[in-house]
């Protein structure tokens, strides 16, 4: 074995326990990035494996009207198998329990699926070979009714008996049903609920398998008679990215969390790393006074640093294997198809790498100068070669460690730019932590002197030679950067909910209401002694053209900017004449009404999608009304407020242009209870079958429940960094103990008593605490702001009560930490204590 | 320009000078040092404190480098070598005993001993460290840590560190400064027995006036210069400055 290995075996096999402590501190970053790189392969094991059940044939078109004789004919010219779908939401009446509630109905026909399997409960119960009016339910409203098969749900004019509970359709998840229960029923049988009228809100599917031609050249060649006929097609490749885009979002953001461990654990490294290597610089002096060469004496701590970093990264990569596990238990509700958890050696592998790299790097800081120390310090200790000047491999090594992290958060985000911003936010914090560390030390030194005894030790202990006050703020800021950040972004989000779960907002909303059922809604809400809060009439149409270019131009053009669902999407649009309450003009003026008959009719567009379109007041659009072309200008643009559960429209038109035109109304209340909103929807379904009523508390639910489960996945991340920032602070709390020691004892020596010494220490570590803390929450509250804002557009409120908790976590984190790491310290005889530790 | 090209002096220092930056001038540690050497031969370097005595030592054995003036060892000048260079010539030629012993505190005495012949990638240094060890009175002891030793104990092992690869030039700096009476004695009892038995050239620095008559030649230094014709308390030789 070389000298090098020798010596660096030799001389690590008295400090293992220290050294392990030093590994720790990357343990979690790499099992949070495996954990993350896994979960990720196995999601994309299991898209390409299940790709063709996610759609459940070859090709699927989609659209929003009815399909057109044009369109039949092209479907004929296709061959191959093919089934229909038609699928919208409607209220479901259960007579059993005298109750009803909104389901999302699915009518179908055919053979679909072609892969994959529609499993029921009972087996092979799929309605879509059945030519009676029988019903498949979601489990749930089979539990949350009491129903049992043989039982019977009113849609519309016609009762459906119960013949299976559904297990699952290819392509969709568990969770898919969450917000309104899924119910199959034959195609043939649709037309005696007569719950499809005109301008209803459906959606009209065809599906194919074994055509003639491959799908992806059917979609090809008919390109742009899928636009002018207003049709959306997907093949499996674009199923399969449509489930594994969100879901590779999610794994970025959750991989950045992990990443942000990783880094808080290279910090954790380098300061381990530099408290051991300042006290091996006599072993270098020596070393080279016998005849080492400046390389071989640093590349013996090289070997320590480099097994340092290994270490941590297999004992990474073994923790995410328990981790691996956890991720997709936590996740599998919300996939479309199942996924088995397998061991990823990739991943493993990649995480090593991270780890190992991120590890070594970091350590490198700290072991470059060690090159600078000269023999003599071996004759004389306070001999110190520091350069008057930063080392140039130090500052090469900077540089290149900041390309690496920009260069890997990049690698991790959707678009390079977020990986940068990511990568210069984590700067900025960083360096703002340390200024306002470097920044402390200089106010205690020179302002800070307090008559009491103990203060000004400890205040004196922060500002000392080889303190440890800006390592310790900045890691311990840096963690709570992070943490409070997800914790404040998540508690925003949720807020969200449970504002307009708990104010005076509307809660039920009503739509498909005709015209001449408005009347007997507003007497039915009466009986219940409830009253509409808004309403407005809902007018769908098509935009034809854009300041005089016809869409289906615009369609073709390859530079055009215009999103493709502005262009495709059926508007609903209404007429008032003024804004509503969650309206307000940001440009030019609402016009109220236009009893001329002259075009173009002036109407308010909403301001972002106005931005979208590339359009402004002043700016041409033509509407094809069902049938009828109308011109009209923008003569206001506004701003809404989406959050708010009241009738809010991309376009409205002045009153006295389209109250002739096909409509139907929404309507909202609010409910007082959810036993008044079950009565309440079981009244409206006897009278008006084909009015479906939105509970807003139940599709609260569903969002706290999906959200709730993403939320634990993040916190399930951010655990790792927390774990990480603990250990940072237990390592830099055994690197500094030696010094603590030297300083008590002779505290001890010349007359401190014990509870004195701990007080000194317990005001320094909470110093140290209350400063990281603060600048910590500071910076996660200017984040979370900004990101609240900016990118997730909600309110941010500042939780005063959440973040003097925080606040005081921190300070207590540090406190404890501090206090368990020094104990014995102050309580043992002096010389024992220098015997035991020295 | 003087060269030695048969019988070199082992040691042959020439006006040597060093000088460290001091705020804004330049502070002089020693100036115009001249003496030789030869080869077997005993050195002590004598003088108050901070008059230079451990910057020579250090200057000499190519701790550090001179600021002018040049040192010539076994007749290699060594400002001519580089940093890697003097470390290669330190572990082929020269051995060395600190006051505060400097052992690694995390090798064992054996391990510590057996260092410079590790570094040079030598075979056997295992057994010629305890071969050493036995010789100093350790052989009881080869596996404690530095820590577990007592002062007296660890210069022992620095003392057989010194001398494994069998050094020309061994330097001392106050070997006994940190051993009561004793323990010091003991030291330079067996300082001196093993450099008689290998033919060290012996460089120390002490105050122990005793301990520098033993040498065969004194240098006495203050404020950084030779001072000629010291009269040292207890002289059996005069220093012998080289002009």
């Amino acid at each position: 074995m070389s000298f090098v290995l020798k010596t660096a075996f030799r001389d690590g096999r008295r400090q293992s326990k220290r050294l392990l402590l030093c590994a720790l501190s990357i343990v979690f970053g790499v099992a949070a990035l495996v954990a993350v790189d896994s979960f990720a392969d196995n999601l994309n094991r299991a898209l390409d494996a299940e790709a063709k059940t996610l759609l459940g044939a070859d090709l699927q078109i989609t659209s929003r009207s009815a399909f057109s004789e044009r369109v039949e004919v092209f479907f004929a010219s296709i061959q191959g198998e093919q089934a229909r779908e038609i699928r919208f939401a409607s209220m479901a009446y259960f007579p059993k329990a005298d109750q009803s509630r909104l389901i999302q109905l699915r009518a179908i026909s055919g053979g679909f699926p072609y892969y994959g399997a529609f499993k029921t409960e009972p087996a092979g119960k799929n309605p879509a070979r059945v030519d009676r009016p029988v019903i498949v339910l979601d489990p749930l409203l089979l539990i949350q009714y009491e129903l049992e098969l043989g039982d019977f749900v009113r849609l519309g004019a016609t009762d459906f008996e119960i013949t299976a509970s559904l297990t699952s359709v290819p392509g969709e998840a568990a969770f898919a049903g969450i917000f309104a229960p899924r119910a199959y029923i034959p195609l043939s049988q649709l037309e005696s609920t007569g719950l499809i009228g005109t301008g209803s809100i459906a959606f009209h599917r065809f599906y194919a398998a074994n055509t003639v031609r491959a799908p992806e050249a059917i979609i090809a060649e008919n390109e742009s008679f899928f636009a002018d006929n207003y049709l959306n097609a997907e093949t499996v490749e674009d199923q399969k990215q449509d489930v594994g885009r969100p879901l590779e979002n999610l794994n970025r953001f959750l991989s950045l969390v992990g990443f942000v461990a990783l880094l808080l654990g290279g910090v954790g490294i380098a300061g381990a790393a530099h408290s051991y290597l300042q006290q091996k610089r006599d072993t270098v002096a020596i070393l080279r006074c016998l005849g080492s060469s400046a390389r071989t004496a640093t590349r013996v701590f090289l070997v320590q640093i480099a097994a340092v970093a290994i270490v941590g990264s297999i004992a990474g990569v073994l923790l995410s294997l328990l981790c691996q596990a956890a991720l997709p238990l936590l996740l599998a509700p919300l996939l479309p198809f199942s996924l088995e958890f397998f061991v990823s050696w990739p991943s493993l592998a990649t995480g090593f790498v991270y780890g190992a790299g991120t590890a070594f790097i970091f350590g490198l800081f700290p072991l470059l100068p060690l090159r600078k120390i000269s023999p003599l310090r071996a004759l004389r200790a306070s001999f110190d070669t520091a350069p008057k000047h930063s080392d140039a491999k130090v500052r090469w090594l900077a540089v290149l460690t900041a390309i690496l992290l920009v260069l890997f958060c990049m690698s991790r985000t959707d678009a390079w730019w977020q990986g940068a911003i990511f990568a210069a936010a984590l700067g900025i914090v960083l360096l703002v932590l340390w200024a306002v560390a470097a920044l402390l030390k200089k106010a205690l030194k020179r302002f800070f002197n307090p008559s009491h005894y103990l203060l000004r030790q400890a205040a004196a202990n922060l500002h000392r030679p080889n303190n440890r006050t800006v390592y310790l703020t900045v890691s311990l800021g840096m963690g709570t950067f992070l943490i409070y950040t997800l914790m404040l972004i998540q508690t925003g989000l949720l807020q969200q909910t449970d504002i307009a779960a708990q104010n005076e907002e509307p809660n039920l909303l009503f739509f498909d209401v005709q015209p001449d059922q408005l009347e007997g809604l507003h007497q039915t809400l009466a009986e219940y002694d409830l009253s509409v809060m808004e309403e407005a009439p809902v007018v769908t149409m098509r935009l034809a053209a854009i300041n005089g270019r016809e869409v289906s131009d615009i369609k073709r053009d390859p530079d055009n900017t215009v999103d493709a669902w502005i262009i495709n999407r059926e508007w609903r649009s209404s007429y008032r004449g003024a804004t509503s309450s969650a309206e307000k003009i940001v440009d030019g003026t609402y016009v109220a009404r236009w009893d001329s008959m002259e075009e173009p009719v002036p109407i308010s567009l909403e301001a972002d999608i106005a931005r979208d379109m590339g359009v402004s007041v002043g700016d041409l659009l033509r509407y094809d009304i069902q049938g009828i072309p109308l011109e009209v200008k923008v003569s206001s643009l506004r701003r809404v407020d989406w959050t708010e559960l009241r009738p809010n429209f991309f376009a409205t038109f002045p009153l006295g242009v389209l109250e002739g035109a096909p409509q139907w109304w929404i309507a909202v209340t609010r409910s007082p209870d959810r036993e008044t909103t079950a009565s309440l929807q079981s009244a409206l379904f006897k009278k008006f079958p084909n009015v479906s009523a939105v509970d807003l508390n139940v599709v609260l639910d569903a969002l706290q429940s999906v959200f709730g489960r993403i939320n634990f996945a993040i916190q399930f991340m951010g655990f790792f960094t927390a774990a990480t920032g603990v250990i940072i602070l237990i390592n830099a709390l055994s690197t500094s103990r030696q010094s603590r020691i030297g300083e008590s004892v002779l505290l001890r020596t010349i007359g401190a008593s014990a509870s004195q010494i701990r007080s000194i220490m317990a005001i320094e570590y909470g110093l140290i605490g209350a400063i990281a803390g603060i600048v910590g929450i500071g910076l996660a509250l200017v984040a979370a702001a900004s990101l609240g804002i900016w990118v997730f557009k909600v309110e941010f409120v500042l939780p005063w009560l959440q973040i003097a908790s925080a606040f005081a976590f921190v300070v207590l984190l540090a406190l404890i930490t501090g206090m368990a790491g020094s104990r014995g310290i102050a309580t043992h005889p002096p010389l024992a204590i220098l015997r035991k530790e020295s | 320009m003087q060269t030695f090209t048969d019988n070199p002096p082992a040691v042959h220092v020439s006006q040597l000078e060093k000088t460290y930056p001091s705020g804004d001038s330049e502070l002089t540690v020693l100036q115009g040092v001249d003496f030789s050497l030869e080869a077997g031969k005993s050195l002590a370097i004598v003088g108050p404190s901070g008059s230079g005595k451990t910057t020579l030592l250090g200057l000499c054995a190519g701790l550090d480098i001179p600021s002018a003036g040049s040192v010539q060892l076994l007749g290699t000048r060594l400002e001519a070598l580089d940093e890697d260079g003097r470390a290669a010539f330190r572990g082929k030629n020269v051995g060395f005993v600190f006051q505060n012993f400097q052992l690694i505190p995390t090798l064992t005495a054996l391990e510590n001993v057996a260092v410079p012949l590790e570094l040079r990638g030598l075979s056997g240094s295992d057994e010629r460290a305890r071969a050493l060890l036995e010789k100093v009175g350790l052989a009881k002891r080869l596996n404690h840590y530095p820590i577990q030793l007592s002062g007296g104990e660890q210069q022992r092992v620095a003392l057989a560190r010194a001398f494994i690869n069998q050094p020309a030039i061994l330097f001392a700096d106050e070997p006994t400064g940190n051993l009561d009476g004793s323990n010091g004695s003991h030291i330079i009892d067996l300082l001196f027995d093993l450099n008689a038995q290998q033919q060290t050239t012996l460089v120390l620095v002490t105050h122990d006036l005793g301990l520098a008559a033993k040498c065969d030649q004194r240098l006495s230094l203050q404020n950084g210069r030779i001072v000629p014709n010291a009269t040292v308390a207890v002289t059996t030789a005069t220093a012998t400055p080289h002009v």
